[in-house]
């Protein structure tokens, strides 16, 4: 029994019939591959267009700013979803990378325009968390749990006491208005053009992610990290990797958020923000980037509704997500391939019925 | 061309797991290594694949394995399979193979994004190698299935094909037939076998000493973290005080 890993021809005609069974074999792996990849992207870009009916649920400004807001979580949530679902890392420093894109735009914007501004905030929370994640490099779960939780504490303390360009206790106004091919982009309904595209692409960015070697590697790292490294990779190397990139989403989705408002302040960049984060990924489901916007639906969207319930708006809030929690302990995302797989057996068993 | 294994000890605590073990391991070499429960066999293993820290020195081929990295042992080209087979459950079997194949720039970020076709023409010709690996070790019918569905023999088997995607010189083997039936442990000894042929060396831990005898023409023991015997097999298991300190009980029975 002889290994034929080895045994690669290109010229037609030279291989043996167990070769030519060989690169069948590989072939229809690849397009296996290839059609799955296909099949994601088409999604997204179905998703996309659907969302172009979001002008539709417009009536007021208001609703149009609460759509903006929702886009914007699940960008910064799919970030997230990198690191906590994909990698498996315990970061709690999500809503603070969020403000420090917010801030880093913000400050940058007194002295270049909106694209510049969001691209430089994007680099500093990318060195920011490069260097937490270097720092970090040998905590584990609840450690580095911990610890980026104070660096998220250290973060929010600079934003209220670091008064270079802000007002006392951190406050600061947004110059800039983005311009993007000629329109000015100054209402939220306008926003949510740009705050849709940003989704459409994180959606497909982190989508390449998970589909790439990177991304296997990723998986590889987060469920068995010994035997990972055994395999010659650089379990650190990934972590950090990971960690960056999807603080790079939240820190773009800080710099959109703090664009749109106009005007920002450290508390919007608190613990409530993480909390909201994690319920985006978690309640969404951590394995799916489509986790990340069902949450985020959620987390925006429940308190919208029962925003008429006035002051029983935060019991109404709670008492749903701990009914969903227990009835979908997969996620939302969960829920949603189980009804899918549901009905697509119902309609086989129809199918096999009828013929 | 060998795996040296210098005066290597590790601790847990005040328990001395091993106990200053040399070893040397030719290359294409075929080493058994026995001795009973807690002698430190799969500990000097770990300590050797980097799993676990300890002192003294490891060198493959006269580059040196940094102590307690299994990047590093993986790097000098050794590899390993584990007791409970380590896959990973939830990626198929292709995948799993996969993540021990070349590992170079088209595994990072900007290949994800921007170097699309080089990736693409890299990862097809890993999908060949490892089908091919999966192929040797007969698992070909369920490259696409996740791991997690296949028996524990046919987990160990892809452990060892993942192993040896990383094109070891050396591999280590911990227990890699315990649990496995008759029929299973048959095809592992000829998948090793070949694998041996190709040029890889192998280090073997097992308690079937049938297994270790057709495989192993060299066997060493180990008996409290030190090594006790060390030789042709069928003189190792002559040794009095190898029968007295493991095989007694055997050779009764």
């Amino acid at each position: 029994m002889s290994s034929v890993a080895t045994d690669r021809t290109d010229r037609p005609g030279a291989e043996g019939p167990d070769a030519v069974a060989e690169t069948a074999g590989t072939q229809e792996a690849v397009a296996r591959r290839r059609r799955s990849r296909r099949l994601r992207l088409v999604t997204i870009v179905v998703f996309g267009a659907l969302m172009c009916l979001g002008p539709v649920l417009f009536t007021t400004d208001y609703s149009a700013s609460v759509l903006d807001e929702l886009l914007l979580y699940a960008v910064a949530g799919i970030g997230f979803f990198l690191i906590l679902g994909l990698s498996g890392q315990f970061a709690f420093s999500q809503a603070a990378v969020f403000g420090i894109g917010a801030y880093a735009s913000a400050w940058a914007g007194h002295y270049t325009g909106f694209w510049l501004s969001v691209l430089f905030a994007v680099f500093v929370a990318c060195v920011v968390t490069a260097l937490v994640g270097l720092l970090l490099r040998r905590t584990n779960e609840l450690y580095f749990a911990i610890a980026t939780l104070g660096v998220s504490q250290v973060c929010v303390i600079v934003f209220r006491q670091w008064t270079g360009f802000t007002a006392p206790g951190g406050e600061v106004a947004l110059v800039n208005v983005p311009h993007v091919f000629g329109f000015v982009v100054n209402t939220p309904e306008r926003y949510y053009w740009m705050c849709l595209v940003a989704l459409t692409v994180a959606l497909a960015l982190a989508t390449l992610i998970v589909i790439s070697p990177l991304g296997r590697d990723t998986t590889a790292v987060r469920d068995r990290p010994a035997a990972a490294a055994g395999l010659g990779i650089s379990v650190v190397r990934n972590r950090v990797t990971v960690y960056v990139l999807g603080s790079a989403f939240a820190a773009l989705a800080g710099a959109f958020y703090a664009h749109m408002e106009g005007f920002i302040s450290p508390d919007s960049f608190s613990l409530n923000l993480g909390i909201d984060l994690f319920l985006v990924v978690i309640l969404g489901g951590l394995y799916s980037v489509w986790g990340a916007v069902l949450g985020a639906a959620f987390v925006v969207g429940v308190p919208e509704i029962a925003r008429g319930a006035a002051e029983h708006r935060d019991l109404i809030f709670s008492v749903v997500l701990v009914v969903a929690i227990i009835a979908f302990p997969d996620g939302l995302i969960g829920a949603g391939n189980r009804l899918l797989s549901l009905a697509g057996s119902l309609t086989r068993r129809g199918g096999s019925h009828g013929a | 061309m060998a795996l040296e294994i210098d005066d290597v000890n590790v601790s847990f605590g005040s328990v001395r797991a091993v106990a200053g073990v040399t070893l040397k391991l030719e290359a294409g070499e075929r080493l058994g290594l026995v001795g009973p429960n807690g002698s430190g066999k799969s500990t000097l293993v770990n300590a050797i694949s980097g799993i676990v820290k300890g002192g003294g020195r490891i060198a493959l081929d006269g580059s040196e394995v940094r102590a307690g990295s299994a990047l590093s042992a993986a790097r000098c080209g050794i590899s390993r399979t584990y007791q409970s087979p380590q896959t990973f459950a939830d990626v198929s079997c292709l995948d799993n193979v996969m993540l021990g194949l070349d590992r170079d720039r088209t595994n990072g970020l900007f290949a994800a994004w921007f170097l699309r076709r080089a990736t693409d023409r890299r990862e097809r010709r890993r999908v060949s190698e490892a089908l091919a690996l999966l192929d040797q070790v007969g698992l070909a019918d369920a490259a696409e299935s996740p791991a997690s569905m296949l028996t524990f023999g046919q987990q160990q088997m892809l452990g060892l094909a993942r192993a040896l995607a990383a094109k070891p010189s050396v591999l280590l083997l911990d227990e890699p037939v315990a649990g496995l039936n008759t029929e299973e442990s048959k095809a592992m000894a000829k998948v090793l076998a070949a694998v041996n042929e190709q040029g890889v060396s192998l280090l073997l831990i097992e308690h079937r000493m049938d297994f270790v005898a057709s495989l192993c023409p060299r066997v060493a023991v180990l008996a409290a973290g030190s090594l006790i015997a060390d030789g042709p097999h069928e003189q190792v298991f002559a040794d009095p005080q190898v029968i007295d300190a493991y095989l007694g009980s055997v050779s009764h029975a």
